[in-house]
């Protein structure tokens, strides 16, 4: 049966069957392009550094060492 | 140029010297990640327990309520953004309260516990820690009210020293939480069989969006996954949304959808369905899930009558009403 209809496909078929299958595979591929940009990532913001140092020195914001941080190698950051 | 990278969430932010992690308040100063939020709020309020909410836990008590800058999430309808959504550095209003000083403050105001809310908690998880282990030594409560996006390790750590958490589960879909919230939803799953597995007494909030996440195959699938991991008994709040911040063109979110969820949460087989943020209604009332019987009573977050039994259980038919009632 599959034979059949494999003989009997004409080139036109044959070309419309490719642009389908073409446009799926772009279809695709955008919708896996539109996931990785939304993943959330562990990136970094810009602050206001003068801001913030101000309100340290007057003492409004704190200097307390974090939990849970680690110094890492240069070259792995991200900006947000 | 140092960096780090923070671990507490599963952002995993690695920050450059002279900048923030995505959360805004967690700073590498020199080097060293620091807590610019610690002991520093930027809300402070008593508010009764019920409005966390907490149905299930010591009702009528009052909680000390603290929120600092910042947040992990980015919430496109978030409700307290003008916390959440900028740094230490940008806030009008900043009190001093260390550790010593919050718990002497609720101590003095009469109240029975500590609440860590209004934006997520976990961005001044030090602060928590070390406020929760003085609160605890005087007898205070611990509650925590958070969206969950927490690492595993970071999270039973701090279990040790809270008592109750209300999580707010954003929808039971990950392309919701990649797309209004800028995060996922596996970690906070996670978290919620942490806080089972470490034994804080757990409540879970949903608050619905119309249009968004009002999709009842939603509603069905999360009150499922609740039956099946947490518990028949964990209490589920479907809060109504009112429009804010970013999401300023969608309406509040209908009675009839809030009541269509309440009945498919029930139906999956949840014992304690609640609906939040629309005053008056039955639904914020808890019943035996046994005979029907009208147990606490509840208007517009306060609590009318409590017919529930010293020990917590239905005055008809003695079932043991799940929850920690003193």
């Amino acid at each position: 049966m599959k034979a059949l209809l494999w003989r009997h496909l004409r080139p036109r078929e044959f070309r419309f069957l490719g642009f389908v299958l073409a446009n799926l595979i772009a279809i695709g591929l955008f919708l896996a392009s539109g996931q990785e940009e939304m993943a959330p990532v562990g990136g970094w913001r810009r602050i206001d550094t003068e801001a913030l140092a101000r309100r340290l020195q007057s003492g409004e914001l704190q200097m307390r060492e974090a939990l849970w941080s680690k110094p890492v190698e240069a070259g792995r950051e991200r900006p947000r | 140029m140092s960096k780090v990278q923070c671990e507490l969430c599963p952002r995993l932010c690695v920050i450059p010297e002279g900048a923030a992690g995505d959360c805004r308040v967690r700073v590498n100063i020199e080097g060293k990640l620091r807590a610019t939020t610690y002991g520093r709020p930027s809300a402070v309020h008593i508010d009764p327990i019920e409005k966390k909410p907490f149905y299930h836990f010591r009702p009528t008590t009052s909680v000390f309520s603290i929120g600092t800058a910042g947040c992990n999430l980015h919430c496109l309808n978030c409700q307290n953004w003008q916390l959440s959504q900028r740094g230490g550095e940008e806030m009008e209003q900043i009190y001093s309260l260390p550790p010593a000083g919050l718990v002497q403050e609720a101590l003095d105001r009469h109240c029975q516990g500590l609440a860590y809310t209004y934006n997520d908690p976990i961005v001044f998880y030090e602060y928590v820690r070390d406020s929760a282990e003085l609160a605890k030594a005087k007898g205070l409560n611990n509650v925590f009210v958070t969206a969950g996006y927490i690492n595993p390790k970071p999270l039973r750590e701090l279990c040790r020293w809270l008592d109750a958490t209300t999580l707010d589960i954003k929808a039971f879909d990950d392309g919701f939480y990649r797309r209004v919230c800028s995060g996922s939803l596996k970690p906070v799953l996670d978290a919620m069989v942490i806080f089972r597995e470490e034994k804080v007494w757990l409540e879970v909030s949903n608050l619905m969006i119309p249009s968004l996440n009002d999709d009842m195959a939603l509603v069905r699938r999360l009150a499922r996954w609740m039956r099946d991991e947490l518990g028949a008994d964990t209490p589920l709040h479907f809060l109504r949304f009112v429009p804010m911040y970013r999401m300023r063109s969608l309406p509040p979110t209908p009675e009839t959808s809030l009541v269509r969820a309440r009945e498919e949460a029930r139906d999956a087989g949840l014992h304690h369905v609640y609906i939040g943020n629309l005053f008056g209604h039955e639904a914020e009332s808890t019943f035996c899930p046994r005979d029907g019987t009208l147990l606490v009573q509840r208007s517009g977050m306060r609590v009318i009558a409590n017919h529930l039994t010293a020990d917590g259980r239905c005055p008809s038919c003695q079932q043991p009403i799940a929850g920690v009632w003193h």
